[in-house]
């Protein structure tokens, strides 16, 4: 049958070019791998620059942050009142006469501190000046987490202490310096070569200097100082979630927690009461 | 008949039923891409919190804080852009589906340990970020979006996207390829 075989051969012929056809499609198949393969190259390379890229510009971030000078600002009257350092690493300044204590508990670290600093400072200076209050500076490591990499509140507590130490002239100077140019909270704190540049403008510098920073002597007391502070109900403040805890900064005049950011004649008034006219 | 054994396999799909996975798998990943677009839009725009809220599940060594803390959102805006586009839709899909079960992993872990976050300095009334307490409510929600990208890694499949038009380019390809076919050989006669 003609029709049969004709089919068959047609068949056949479909079969052949149907096997051709694969056999090209095999040679072909490399293709398909190959675009497959770089799809997935693309990918990888993709992310990988993308967390590349991340950790290189959070690098750059932190090394130019480490470039910043930290301008050295002078308090002009801080000849007028004794300063000196407490064995619990405080640092007390202001006459011994001043009938008015103050305790300022703060982290270099802290963004509220600085407020507080800034608001304050020139009033407060004004009664150092006076005679009228002393301050006790309690200089804590609360936010020794919040800079990256940790531990700036420490690297500028203790080195604030080792000024009051040396050069008890310059402490206040140091001390201010730091609030008007406090490190980005959550970002790379000023290094210790920074903190000693500007301890070097405002000229405190020697072996001894040095010793008391790299010794990190105080490191333990600070410590210290911060876990008596966190404990201690006393100066436990109402936070924005409700429950009651220790925070920086932290001002007690008298003996009695201040709320500085609503009262603002704190000190005025205080002052008025404690040397009447 | 003739076309239709020589009809290439993977040209199968132009169902209804395909067509709604499609659909499906299209609103996966264009959900997908805008999770992960705008959630490291947020992380970029704002480093310190996103420091802040790495070093809040307290699972990394302080060291790794920075670095990873400034990776994060350009991975995250990367792996979006690639969903986006749909290229490569289930090798991305595996990775935003490890990503995100690293965070959660790292949001249980945070809810076992009770951890809050707290950064503790505050004056009289200022600012102490409340505790976190949506861990089931985040767990949920990263959950879903595993689903999403599950979806994508099991039938990587959507329209609009780059894979799509590669595949298509590759099927032309091989079309043609057997529609020239082997020039035809006398077979007349041979068995």
């Amino acid at each position: 049958m003609s029709g049969g075989r004709a089919s068959r051969t047609r068949t056949k012929r479909q079969g052949k070019s149907a096997a051709a056809a694969k056999a090209v499609a095999a040679a072909r198949g490399g293709r398909r791998d190959l675009s497959k393969i770089v799809v997935a190259v693309v990918v990888v390379v993709v992310v990988a620059a993308a967390v590349i890229g991340g950790v290189l510009f959070e690098q750059h971030k932190a090394n130019v942050a480490a470039q910043t000078v930290i301008p050295a600002r002078t308090v002009a009257g801080s000849a007028k009142y004794p300063v000196s350092i407490e064995k619990d690493a405080t640092v007390l300044v202001g006459r011994p006469t001043a009938k008015i204590t103050v305790d300022a508990y703060e982290d270099f670290e802290c963004p509220i501190c600085r407020e507080f600093e800034s608001q304050y400072f020139t009033s407060v200076e004004r009664q150092l000046e006076a005679g009228t209050v002393q301050v006790r500076y309690h200089m804590l490591n609360l936010l020794d987490q919040s800079s990256v990499p940790a531990g700036y509140s420490s690297l500028s507590a203790n080195m604030a202490l080792a000024v009051a130490t040396v050069a008890p002239d310059k402490f206040m100077d140091f001390h201010y310096s730091l609030y008007q140019k406090q490190p980005e909270e959550n970002g790379p704190g000023w290094t210790q070569a920074q903190l000693l540049s500007l301890a070097d403008r405002l000229g405190v510098r020697g072996t001894r200097f040095h010793q008391l920073v790299t010794g990190r002597t105080y490191y333990r007391q600070i410590q210290t100082n911060l876990d008596n502070a966190s404990t201690n109900k006393a100066l436990f403040q109402p936070s924005s979630n409700g429950s009651s805890g220790f925070g920086t900064p932290t001002i007690v005049a008298d003996g009695t927690v201040v709320n500085w950011q609503s009262d603002t004649t704190w000190l005025a008034d205080l002052v008025k009461t404690r040397y009447p006219e | 008949m003739d076309r239709a054994r020589r009809r290439p396999v993977a040209v199968l799909g132009e169902g209804s039923l395909s067509r709604v996975l499609d659909l499906i798998g299209t609103a996966c990943r264009l959900g997908l891409a805008a999770v992960w677009i705008g959630s490291g839009w947020v992380k970029a725009a704002d480093p310190a919190q996103t420091v802040a809220a790495v070093r809040a599940y307290d699972v990394l060594p302080s060291g790794l804080v920075g670095p990873v803390a400034g990776a994060l959102p350009l991975l995250e805006l990367a792996l979006g852009l690639l969903v986006l586009i749909g290229i490569g839709q289930r090798l991305t899909g595996v990775l935003s589906a490890v990503l995100l079960v690293v965070y959660i992993a790292g949001v249980a872990q945070s809810w076992a340990r009770g951890l809050t976050i707290d950064c503790g300095c505050f004056g009289g009334g200022g600012r102490v970020t409340a505790a976190q307490t949506h861990y089931p409510q985040e767990i949920l929600r990263d959950i879903g979006f595993v689903v999403l990208a599950g979806w994508l890694v099991v039938r990587p499949r959507s329209w609009w996207s780059v894979d799509g038009w590669l595949r298509r380019g590759r099927q032309d390809g091989r079309r043609q390829q057997v529609d020239a076919g082997p020039s035809p050989r006398p077979s007349v006669g041979r068995t």
